[in-house]
């Protein structure tokens, strides 16, 4: 019975996690176990903004574990480390430090959302971020 | 009956001798992941690694790449369009010291026909940050094109994959 319910659960519902690199400091540290609950977008749950979220790459073997800023059909600019949402500036409790980044606006589509680690006070040029689409996000992070 | 049992026995093992060879050495499949893992491990560098080691290592590249092949980095990065060029570029670079490990993972294998296929597959590079010696981890996706050039399967074009796209 404990056999099939750790079948259910990490093989349907919770993938085992372990975090690496400094891009979602101070939320998450390096090295840091977590799981990603794969039902948390089931049922016609779509993402919402603030969702730290794990994102596959061409398997489920490695993640980008970032966070949702932009929703679909918004336009996100980033102005001197300020987050533009429709032009309007976006309320980040989670980012602690912010460096000038400039990126330029860009309109989401339908299907996709604008994701971005914590750790704003890297260079930009070391940090992956920017649209994902939905079919690549594969759950939202237990804790 | 016992004798023409055994008969049926032994039929049915050599069909799975035959079976389990024919995908452990035949198959298209299993010959190409066969391919991109001694590739991985030739792009590795052992921690021991010395000069003649990596001269070698750079030679055997030239074993699982098409002349002509084309290796695209990203819309930042240089596109090579020879196997020359990409050996040369190999050799020119200077990495830091210490170990690198370089993986194909989450390989996925579609073959176009009999002497053509495509991987798409993520890149792991583990390595040891000079500065800190602590563990670094970068991943990349990729997305290869390969052809049977004279029984062995050898990579035509080989490009990155954007997961997350920059505006």
């Amino acid at each position: 019975m404990l056999v099939v319910a750790s079948a259910v659960i990490f093989g349907v519902a919770l993938l085992p996690v372990r975090l690496s690199g400094i891009s979602m400091e101070p939320t998450y540290t390096d090295g840091e176990m977590n799981f990603a609950n794969r039902l948390a977008y089931a049922a016609g749950r779509r993402p919402a903004r603030g969702d730290v979220v794990a994102i596959r790459m061409a398997g489920m073997s490695v993640l980008y574990v970032k966070r949702i800023i932009g929703l679909p059909g918004e336009r996100v600019e980033i102005t001197m480390g300020t987050v533009l949402i429709d032009d309007q500036p976006l309320l980040e409790p989670t980012v602690v430090r912010k460096a000038p980044w400039n990126v330029p606006a860009v309109t989401l589509g339908d299907d996709e959302y604008f994701v971005i680690g914590d750790n704003r006070a890297m260079s930009a040029q070391n940090h992956d971020f920017g649209r994902a689409s939905l079919d690549r996000i594969i759950g939202k992070m237990l804790f | 009956m016992k004798s023409s049992g055994s008969k049926y026995v032994s039929i049915v093992l050599i069909l799975l001798v035959g079976y389990f060879s024919y995908q452990w050495w035949f198959n298209p499949r299993r010959a190409i992941k066969r391919q991109l893992g001694e590739l991985a491990a030739t792009l590795s560098v052992p921690t021991s690694g010395t000069e003649i080691d990596r001269i070698a290592r750079i030679a055997r590249l030239r074993n699982y790449f098409a002349p002509d092949v084309t290796i695209s980095l990203g819309p930042s990065g240089p596109t090579l369009t020879s196997r020359d060029a990409l050996v040369g570029a190999v050799a020119s670079w200077n990495p830091p010291a210490g170990e690198w490990t370089v993986s194909f993972v989450d390989v996925q294998i579609t073959m176009d026909s009999g002497t053509t296929a495509r991987a798409y597959m993520t890149v792991e590079v583990r390595t040891t940050d000079p500065r800190t010696s602590q563990p670094a981890f970068d991943a990349r996706e990729a997305m290869v094109k390969l052809a049977d050039q004279e029984g062995v399967w050898v990579i035509t074009a080989a490009e990155a994959v954007a997961t997350l796209q920059r505006p």
